[in-house]
This record gives structure tokens, C-alpha cells and sequence, in this order.
């Protein structure tokens, strides 16, 4: 019998998600969990957690709870928890968390930090 | 209908608009109780407890979109916890500046007149209430799509809750515009207007009263992907052609702005579609 159930899919969970199939640019000031599968030109601060999945190009500032990073990026990231860097990922720029894991294979040309998030950064 | 609730704008505004309101309810046929700020928790209490009694199916907000958006958190959360039926909820808009005191009558007898006429003829012909830009009024959810044969780019200008601005380019063929949070059946299906255009057609198991029938279906949103799904207060969408609401049988212009309390923008196309990549 066929299984209707909808399998978990965290894409759906997210507050702001978006696809290969569109273009952003712009601002989020949130606190909502957000995945960009897309080319995305702007800033983004959130107390959520924020992924640039595999399709995902992101030109701009991240600040967020936690970040992953399957995609490209280029700018400012700042992560309260940490961030993750998978072999899939290409980055450049600044990036600062207490955390900072990168897998082997992805491209880092970039200067990372260990650092601690200051609570002001965050939407309360 | 049964209850109207009431922002009052000051003492005096709120006498006249009460007034009017009750005289036009006594033409449309409809039972109203009005409640000022102070008194929404116990009103919506109160009608909570007489829902089912009193077959209260409807609660409309007259005021701005902020009360209309704490009418409708403060009813979700004492109907959910009392396990009554949600019932619909509409909003009426007060103007933000009223005219000189002579013409305040004419003017809220008019615009109270033609909004509670809206609703309740739609209500009688059980057809969902919505808004959209000047031309549609509606509560729960709307469908757009476009004709997908003609080519078609999309510029989407969306201010979200926390006042971020973000502009999109995208040519999806359909939107799902919908001002609830995702409703789950017991199967984990999705409950959507949706369903109403695209998809299967079993009776949904939530029984709402009065036009919500009409509206509420099942469908099985696991056939389809999103585009992009986004929180939003305002939503300018452009396009090359406009886009349509067939439930209303309307092409809305290439620009057009949708306003509502906040609510969600979906843009859906079938899963595992090829041509779309």
C-alpha cells in the first residue's frame, strides 16, 4: 500500500525557503529558520538556523543562530553557535563563530575566526 | 454571522460606528456583539463558549489589521484549547483618518454597508471571503496562476513581518497565498484550498461551519515542491501578464498588491517536473 505520509522534510519546516528556480535579493531581520537554494544578493540576520544548500550562492552578510553551508558564498558570516562548512561548499570572505567545522574537500579561501557572538547581533 | 467585534477608536467614533454597525446588521439579517480592546479576551471566551449553541460560524474584525491579527491569535488559541471549531474570521478596515463630524455617518454607513454586504452575500452563495488588492477579499487562502503557455517573468516585492524587503524574479504559474499557518489532518495531509484547483477531491475530514466547506479539501502536497515560501505582510507581484484568480473568474493587473495580517506566500510547482530545471 501506498505511503501517503509526507516524509519530514526540514525545506517545509523552514520559514523562508527558497529554490533554484528563483533569484533574491534583499533583506530578512527574522527569527526564523531559513534555507536558500538560490541565488540570493542581500543580508540576512535570524535567531534561526540558516542553510545555503547545494544550489545556493549567497553575496552578502549572514548573522544566525547556527549556519551550514552546502553552496557558494561570499561575504560576512557570523554564527552564535557555529558553522558548518561541507565538501560541497565553496567560500570566501570573513567568517567568525565558536564553532567552525569544514569538511575536507570544500574550497575555503577565506579568513575564519573563532568568535563569539555578541547578544546585540541577534533579533531578541 | 453572528458577532461583530469592534476597535474603538475613541469613545465617540466608537458610538457612531457601533451604531451604524447594529443598523446595518438589522438589513443584512445578521446577530453582532461588540467588544472594545479591553474586553476581547472575555468576548472571545464568551463566544467560545456559546459557539455551538448560538451556531456561531463567523467573527469579523473591524479595525486595523493589527486588531485583526490579535482577534485572530487571541480566537485560535481559546477555541484550540476549549477543542471547539475555528471559525472564520473576516476584517473590515476602519479608516486611519476619519472625515469632518457631519460626514462621518455617510462615510462609515457606506463603507460598513458595502464590506458587511460583501460578506454575507458571499457567505450566502458559501464562496470563501478574501482579499486582495482593492479587487478580492479574502481570510483563509487564495489561489493565483497564470497561463502557463505564454512566457511570463515575475517580479515579486515581498516586505516581511520583521520589515525586511526582498525582491524576487521567478515564473511560477501558481501561488498559494494563505494567512494560517499550515493545517495538518491526522495523516499528516495538508488541509489547503489548494486542493480546490489541483488535486484530490476527499471530503475533508474538519467540518467547518458555514463557507469553509466550500473551500477546505484534502490534498496531497507531497506531489509538489516549493518554489519559494516566504512570511510576508505585503506582496507587490508584477508580471508580463496578470495573473488569475479562478474562483473569482478575475485576471488581476500586472501590478498588484496584496495586504493582509501577515501571512504566507507559496509558490508551488509539481514535483520532479523536468522542464522546470
Amino acid at each position: 500500500m501506498l505511503n501517503k505520509k509526507s516524509p519530514f522534510d526540514y525545506r517545509q519546516a523552514a520559514g523562508f525557503y527558497f529554490s533554484n528556480l528563483v533569484k533574491v535579493e534583499g533583506t530578512i531581520n527574522e527569527h526564523e529558520d531559513i534555507v536558500i537554494d538560490s541565488e540570493y544578493n542581500g543580508s540576512i540576520i535570524t535567531n534561526g538556523f540558516c542553510e545555503v544548500s547545494e544550489n545556493g550562492h549567497v553575496i552578502g552578510d549572514i548573522r544566525a543562530r547556527a549556519i551550514t553551508i552546502l553552496g557558494r558564498t561570499e561575504g560576512e558570516f557570523t554564527a552564535r553557535d557555529s558553522i558548518v562548512v561541507k565538501k560541497s561548499a565553496k567560500i570566501k570572505g570573513h567568517y567568525y563563530s565558536p564553532k567552525i567545522l569544514i569538511e575536507s574537500g570544500s574550497e575555503v579561501d577565506a579568513r575564519i575566526k573563532r568568535h563569539r557572538a555578541q547578544k546585540d547581533e541577534l533579533p531578541s | 454571522m453572528k458577532y461583530v467585534i469592534i476597535e474603538p477608536v475613541s469613545s465617540w467614533t466608537q458610538s457612531e460606528l457601533s451604531e451604524k454597525i447594529q443598523k446595518i446588521s438589522l438589513k443584512l439579517r445578521l446577530d453582532i456583539s461588540i467588544a472594545s480592546t479591553s474586553e476581547l479576551n472575555e468576548a472571545i471566551t464568551d463566544i467560545s463558549a456559546h459557539a455551538e449553541k448560538q451556531g456561531l460560524d463567523t467573527i469579523i474584525a473591524v479595525g486595523s489589521l493589527g486588531w485583526f491579527d490579535q482577534v485572530v491569535s487571541t480566537a485560535l488559541r481559546t477555541f484550540s484549547q476549549a477543542e471547539k471549531q475555528i471559525p472564520v474570521f473576516a476584517h473590515l478596515a476602519t479608516p486611519r483618518s476619519f472625515p469632518g463630524a457631519n460626514r462621518l455617518p455617510a462615510y462609515l454607513e457606506s463603507r460598513l454597508q458595502q464590506g458587511l454586504s460583501a460578506i454575507a452575500a458571499r457567505k450566502i452563495s458559501e464562496q470563501p471571503v478574501y482579499v486582495c488588492g482593492d479587487a478580492i477579499w479574502f481570510l483563509h487562502s487564495l489561489d493565483l496562476q497564470i497561463d502557463n503557455t505564454a512566457p511570463n517573468h515575475s517580479r515579486f516585492t515581498i516586505t516581511t513581518p520583521g520589515h525586511g524587503t526582498l525582491k524576487l524574479q521567478a515564473n511560477p504559474e501558481k501561488l498559494h497565498i494563505s494567512t494560517e499557518q499550515t493545517i495538518l489532518d491526522q495523516d499528516n495531509h495538508h488541509l489547503t484550498v489548494l486542493a480546490q484547483q489541483r488535486q484530490l477531491t476527499q471530503p475533508p475530514q474538519h467540518v467547518d461551519a458555514g463557507f469553509l466547506q466550500a473551500v477546505k479539501k484534502k490534498v496531497d502536497t507531497y506531489l509538489y515542491e516549493d518554489v519559494f515560501h516566504v512570511p510576508a505582510s505585503s506582496l507587490t507581484i508584477e508580471s508580463t501578464q496578470g495573473y488569475k484568480a479562478p474562483e473569482y473568474g478575475l485576471t488581476l493587473p500586472v501590478k498588484t498588491t496584496i495586504r493582509a495580517a501577515d501571512f504566507k506566500v507559496r509558490c508551488i510547482v509539481p514535483k520532479n517536473d523536468i522542464s522546470k530545471y
